[in-house]
């Protein structure tokens, strides 16, 4: 139930990338009793839990599939299936298996984006996680180096982590210029919150 | 009854697990508590994957090597060209000078184009991207003083690195769109006039042979311009601009078009046409992402919810009845 460590590598690095473009996606079906966020984490519940992904050869599209069974599955279970629903579900089949420019930001464009975010941290929080992600000191020595506990290390990654979903949920951890959700209204606040930091 | 946990409140306990699991290992005690947690609701073994994966995204800031200083990292900003003082002179910069025209020799320019159907971004050496639509043309030409760009035909967005010394200017028929650091896309279509869009920051537009001051236009503005005519500016804001910008992912997104306008969005992306026969069905309103290169998808999918049928020849997929 704890993936292991290469199946977070994987999502990391093949999942999380086009969440911003699942999201967007996701937004436009509205299942009713059924939230964006709900699909997403069920989701990736299926793809954390799956025996093998070397199968898998795009990445983007399965987790588009799988967004879709999840709520197939939903529909199922709610046994009242609206004739929109189905033809909305059916109209983003077509949608899913493009490849699609994202990949090709740069990895410095990746670092950028990284940079601001963590940046943009609360001062001690920024601090332990600088220590922790950048140094790559392990949670006992962030402790020591800070002269803090290691339960408060602890806190602060969790501080940090909470509010890097919370941007993933706002636009995503990818440069602009990735594949962020486009057409959505929560896009907007984020790019509105993006120019006035800049501005500050 | 109980109420269903929110996602939030599954997230946040999630993010402290995973902030537990990238410390020490967990002790039997505490696996065993986890596992149960986990064991509740397939939503929280999402959750936690998805934070763990995040917080691996990470990793990669060991790449800003130990030199990186948090408490200093407005000291660090500068070579990132993300600085608040780039920002701001920059700024300074675009409101004290006009619009200037780029001479762009053939000689050093280089040259980029994408295929009918093709989206391409083009990273430059200073850190700016171009995202090319399809069938579409740009001419790159940067010296120490400028970074020139002409628009040949079609459509490109910009994300344009700060760099206060070097002005981006694009030029599009008699039109020049200068920029120091944003992004905005310019469309040069045969038959329409020049159109811009700004999706952050600000831009300067205006005649190439300057007659009077460049209309400035910021997040959130579409201007067009017909030859060295005037530019008409209107605020869709940054909602529709963005909409209107998912080509660079490949989509398109229509929000109420007729279907005549997607057929004819559809032709700019595809030889396989989009013919609808009947005039009452192509007035219907269209709404929803599509895969732009996938013509014959869009009209299966509308023709699902529309409860039309399609009929597929060489070249072109029919609407109707």
């Amino acid at each position: 139930m704890i993936p292991f460590h290469d199946r977070t590598v994987w999502l990391s690095r093949h999942i999380l990338p086009h969440e911003p473009a699942l999201r967007a996606w996701l937004r436009r079906r509205r299942v009713d009793g059924l939230e964006t966020d709900d699909i997403i984490q069920e989701t990736y519940a299926v793809l954390a839990g799956l025996a093998a992904v070397d199968h898998i050869e795009s990445p983007r599209a399965y987790a588009f599939q799988t967004a879709q069974s999840v709520i197939l599955r939903h529909l199922r279970r709610a046994r009242i299936v609206r004739i929109d629903a189905i033809g909305d579900i059916d109209l983003l089949t077509t949608a899913i298996d493009e490849p699609s420019p994202e990949r090709q930001v740069s990895a410095r464009e990746e670092l950028r984006r990284v940079t601001e975010l963590i940046a943009e941290l609360p001062t001690k929080c920024r601090e332990a996680f600088t220590l922790r992600k950048v140094e790559g000191l392990s949670q006992r020595d962030v402790a020591q180096r800070m002269g803090i506990s290691e339960s408060t290390v602890e806190k602060h990654i969790g501080r940090a982590l909470r509010t890097l979903i919370c941007a993933m949920k706002y636009g995503g951890i990818y440069p602009a210029g990735a594949s962020q959700g486009l057409g959505d209204g929560n896009l907007r606040e984020n790019d509105n919150s993006r120019i006035q930091r800049r501005h500050r | 009854m109980t109420t269903r946990e929110s996602s939030e409140d599954i997230d946040n306990a999630a993010a402290e697990w995973a902030a537990r699991l990238d410390g020490a290992p967990l002790s039997p005690e505490e696996t065993l508590t986890l596992e149960a947690w986990a064991a509740a609701d397939t939503r929280r073994q999402g959750a936690l994957a998805r934070a763990m994966a995040i917080l691996t995204h990470f990793d990669r800031a060991k790449a800003l090597g130990p030199q990186f200083d948090p408490r200093s990292y407005r000291a660090v900003r500068p070579t990132l060209r993300l600085g608040r003082r780039e920002f701001m002179a920059g700024g300074a910069l675009a409101a004290g000078i006009g619009v200037v025209a780029v001479m762009l020799p053939a000689l050093g320019a280089q040259t980029y184009a994408t295929a009918r159907g093709e989206v391409r971004s083009v990273p430059l050496g200073d850190g700016s991207v171009i995202w090319l639509n399809t069938d579409s043309k740009v001419r790159v030409d940067y010296s120490d003083s400028h970074r020139g760009v002409l628009l040949v035909a079609g459509e490109a967005l910009f994300d344009v690195a700060k760099d206060r010394s070097r002005p981006f200017i694009v030029r599009a028929d008699e039109m020049n769109v200068r920029a120091v650091g944003t992004s905005f896309s310019v469309s040069r279509l045969a038959g329409q006039p020049i159109e811009v869009l700004v999706r952050e920051g600000i831009v300067d537009m205006g005649p190439r042979a300057a007659s009077g001051p460049p209309v400035r236009l910021t997040a959130g503005a579409r201007a067009v311009a017909r030859d060295s005519g005037p530019v008409r500016v209107s605020m869709p804001g940054d909602h529709a601009v963005l909409r209107s910008l998912s080509w660079s992912k490949g989509l398109l997104d229509f929000d109420g078009a007729t279907l005549t306008e997607a057929a004819a969005t559809f032709a700019r992306y595809s030889d396989q046409r989009i013919i609808i026969d009947d005039p009452e069905i192509a007035r219907r309103s269209v709404t929803g992402l599509f895969s732009s290169t996938n013509p014959v998808g869009f009209a299966e999918a509308v023709a699902l919810s529309m409860n039309l049928r399609t009929r597929s020849e060489a070249g072109a997929i029919h609407l109707s009845r």
